[in-house]
């Protein structure tokens, strides 16, 4: 009896011992991430333009990059690039000694040239590549970027040179090549794949030449990253990286209060006043690519009218959907581009928010009051809009107090897309998340004729002005004349009306104090390369 | 004895039987592809011979045996059941012996009261109590895992701090310290009930074993009440716990299921969970199976170590027998 008594005592107190003398050598090199849900694959190349790309920072690099500050364009593999005069040809010179992963199932014998440049894209491009058709043949960022139309030819001009030829110029193509989705894999563990049969394997068990190496998966539990040595900005300061992966945004954030992640993703909107709140946690927000709308069908009467649509624009008093659906996590939106684009005009006025003009703008245009009306919108959360219902509800009051009687129809997101395909429908309370940092993409797949086809614009707006100036904008590389045609695009807009802007959303980060140089994209990648441990 | 061992184990062999018919049916019930023969006995035979051979089917999330993803994530649950029974036993052994000394006094109010309210709290809602207070104010305890994801240790037994202790890196100790702070709460909240038991029990026979007259003999000796106890009181008050701690083991691992789900813990309960939310029928149909099986098991093997541990037992068997 006396010995279990003491063997108890011995055992009570060796955790506490032990704590007391231990380093936390692994923690100080590692570092845990709570991430949202299992990545569809480990190619961001066949990733959809909805899900999260956090992994793909970690395993990839991309030709060039964003600046995060300047939201220019810098080199990545590519070292520089040359634009040829009539902006058909870019040509790409690459780094040389850069290394790829070396991991149990590949040994790379050479580092990345030409031929992997060419491998990545034309698996993208060419129908007939070996690797086109693994993993199903559907690459949809680059079907929305219209990529595979644009891209004539893709050539070897050396070991360490390519050149991009286009079908027509474009000056988006550099922004699209430094998204997440635009990756460079090996050729060489492509070919290895074939002789060993195995080719879907390439989509599964990554080969890159980011920061880190894919050690281990476990769906719905975690991802294990190694660092990488040859990384070629250096190895990463951390040896490991871990991928909690955790559905519920309260477990997430119970998680990272308890210090178990050191950063989280996606916040929720209603969390993110506690998070400031707290004393170990710092919150990183930037203004996302992102905008919520309610979009008039311009095809429709009364809405083909531009005097109809600023008057309904004028009743929503927009401060309030502001506060009570994002709980201020969004700023107005004074045009579809949000104000941190390099295109933003910044002299565009303010929409107002006045009823008694509006009420008095539909009268002169000898609107029947009330007016009935019907809005759109979905039962699901975006990314660009925490409740769409709630702001079409919001939408509903003010309205009613100029004597428009507003019906809300709940769709569901998929319902949604055909509706919009189809035109019938008229007014709807949705947005536009992009996909790259560049103006166009705001401008060309919310506005222009094209678009309607896709579904995207939601207005049905063609207009051979809007057009013009779309076209205008992706044909100038200069950069002051471009940045002019979109500040006039923006004017245009403003007038003709055929959206009223709503907010842009914030992107917020979550992290530990102690966690230094986490960088994050305002598309929504997260970047581990730099991490260290205060 | 071994007319008794046989007696015993022929009750757990028909249990396990008529067990195995339910779950036939059930499986019939459901997944009308089993059926490949007109004849049920048919059907049951290659059904018995499959389960025997360990073959409970293919988990259809997974794709792997299910036998090997029980055998897998079942000793995370054991662990925790064990480790809460033993923490349910060191509270409730001296407790239950405080409160059976001072019977009908203060402390014996006190002990009872903090019982009582022990066996009515339900589980998830006392873990998540101390999730909120430990977890999420104190920042003492994490709120869900079995141990920190930047420790690799390898799977051997399944059990982590066995796992941890064979394993060969360097961050040896720091693993075993977060291991033991991941386990701090789950065992916590799991030992809540087991131990209102144990303290009810030991309290009941030391209540009982104290006015017997050979303690009475033994304070006229001058002995002391702590000499007394450990000499005289808790080798005749103890045993009869034992064979109610196996009957507990069922609503434990019941217990476990609903902890472990609170918790994250990767156990049996989450793995059940999900299996019925995606359908998984043969990962169900393997759970139960297995599950039922094993608490069957231990409510004999505790009964044997009562047999073993506790002679007036063994009298009383032999009496019963001789009567026969």
């Amino acid at each position: 009896m006396k010995s279990i008594t003491r063997l108890f005592s011995v055992l009570l107190t060796l955790p506490f011992l032990m704590s007391c003398k231990q380093t936390n050598a692994v923690k100080d090199t590692g570092v845990v991430y709570c991430s949202r849900g299992n990545p569809s694959s480990f190619n961001p190349q066949l990733a959809q333009t909805e899900s999260n790309l956090d992994i793909s920072a970690q395993l990839y690099s991309t030709l060039v990059r964003i600046d995060p500050n300047t939201q220019m364009v810098i080199p990545g593999l590519a070292k520089s690039w040359r634009v040829s005069r009539d902006g058909l040809r870019y040509r790409f010179k690459l780094r040389q000694g850069i290394q790829f992963h070396a991991t149990q199932y590949f040994t790379p014998s050479r580092s990345l040239n030409a031929d992997d440049v060419l491998f990545s894209f034309n698996r993208i491009l060419d129908p007939l590549h070996p690797y086109f058709l693994v993993s199903g043949g559907d690459y949809p960022f680059f079907n929305n970027t219209q990529f595979p139309s644009l891209i004539k030819a893709i050539r070897k001009l050396g070991p360490y040179e390519v050149e991009f030829e286009l079908n027509h110029p474009d000056t988006s193509l550099l922004a699209n090549l430094a998204t997440e989705f635009a990756v460079v894999l090996s050729a060489q563990y492509g070919k290895q794949l074939i002789r060993t049969a195995s080719p879907e394997q390439i989509d599964q068990l990554p080969i890159g030449t980011g920061p880190f190496k894919l050690n281990d998966f476990k769906p719905d539990h975690m991802i294990r990253f190694e660092r990488h040595w040859g990384y070629w900005e250096g190895g990463a300061p951390m040896q490991q990286l871990v991928f909690d992966i955790t559905a519920g945004p309260t477990q997430r954030l119970a998680k990272l209060i308890t210090g178990e992640c050191d950063a989280m993703a996606f916040p929720a909107a209603s969390q993110v006043n506690m998070i400031a709140n707290h004393e170990d946690l710092l919150l990183n927000a930037q203004t996302g690519s992102n905008v919520a709308v309610w979009a008039f069908n311009t095809q429709k009467a009364p809405f083909n009218r531009p005097e109809v649509r600023r008057a309904l624009a004028a009743a929503v008093d927009r401060s309030t959907i502001l506060r009570a659906v994002y709980y201020n996590t969004g700023v107005l939106a004074n045009s579809i581009l949000p104000p941190t684009s390099w295109a933003y005009n910044p002299n565009v006025d303010d929409y107002q928010y006045a009823p008694i003009k509006a009420k008095k703008l539909l009268q002169q245009a000898d609107i029947n009051l009330p007016l009935r009306l019907t809005i759109h919108v979905t039962s699901t959360g975006t990314a660009f809009n925490p409740n769409g219902f709630k702001t079409a509800e919001f939408i509903q009051a003010d309205l009613r107090k100029i004597g428009v009687e507003a019906e809300i129809i709940v769709v569901e997101r998929h319902q949604l897309a055909s509706i919009l395909a189809q035109g019938n429908y008229q007014t709807v309370i949705t947005g536009w998340n992009a996909v790259t940092s560049d103006p166009d993409n705001f401008f060309r797949a919310q506005l222009s004729c094209q678009a309607i086809k896709n579904a995207t614009n939601a207005s049905q707006w063609c207009d051979p002005t809007t057009d013009g100036l779309i076209q205008r904008g992706i044909k100038q590389s200069r950069m002051v004349p471009r940045i002019r045609i979109y500040r006039e695009l923006q004017k245009h807009v403003q007038q003709e009306m055929p959206l009223l802007p709503i907010a842009h959303s914030l992107k917020f980060q979550s992290y530990r104090k102690d966690i230094q140089g986490l960088t994050t994209t305002d598309t929504g990648g997260i970047n581990f390369s730099g991490v260290y441990r205060n | 004895m071994l007319v008794y061992l046989i007696r015993r184990l022929n009750l757990l062999v028909i249990t396990l039987f008529l067990l195995s018919i339910v779950a036939f049916f059930l499986q019939r019930q459901v997944d009308t592809s089993f059926i490949n023969s007109s004849h049920v006995f048919a059907d049951y035979q290659r059904y018995l011979i499959a389960i025997l051979s360990g073959d409970l089917g293919i988990s259809t999330i997974s794709g792997e045996p299910v036998l090997d993803e029980i055998l897998r994530i079942f000793p995370a649950t054991l662990e925790l059941c064990l480790i809460s029974v033993f923490i349910a036993l060191l509270v409730g052994i001296p407790l239950g012996i405080f409160a059976g000394l001072s019977h009908g006094g203060r402390s014996d109010y006190g002990i009872m009261t903090v019982t009582l309210l022990g066996i009515s709290v339900p589980t998830f809602w006392l873990a998540m109590l101390l999730i909120m207070f430990f977890s999420l104010h104190l920042e003492w305890f994490p709120v869900s895992g079995r141990l920190s994801l930047l420790y690799q240790i390898p799977h051997v037994t399944g059990f982590q701090l066995v796992d941890i202790l064979i394993s060969t890196q360097p961050y040896k100790s720091e693993a075993l310290f977060d291991a033991i702070r991941h386990l701090t709460l789950p065992a916590l909240v799991l030992a809540t009930v087991p131990a209102t038991e144990v303290i009810r029990q030991v309290r009941y026979s030391i209540g009982e074993e104290m006015n017997k007259n050979y303690i009475k003999a033994a304070q006229a000796k001058g002995l002391s009440t702590f000499q007394i106890i450990r000499r005289h009181g808790l080798r005749n008050a103890l045993p009869p716990v034992i064979p109610n701690l196996g009957l507990q083991f069922g609503s434990i691992l019941t217990t476990a299921m609903i902890t472990e789900t609170v918790f994250s813990w990767p156990g049996i309960g989450p793995w059940m969970i999900s299996s019925i939310a995606a359908g998984d029928h043969s990962s169900i149909q393997g759970g139960l199976l297995f599950i039922a099986t094993f608490v069957l098991l231990v409510s004999v093997m505790t009964d044997l170590l009562h047999l073993i541990l506790d002679p007036l037992k063994r009298k009383e068997l032999y009496g019963k027998h001789e009567h026969l």
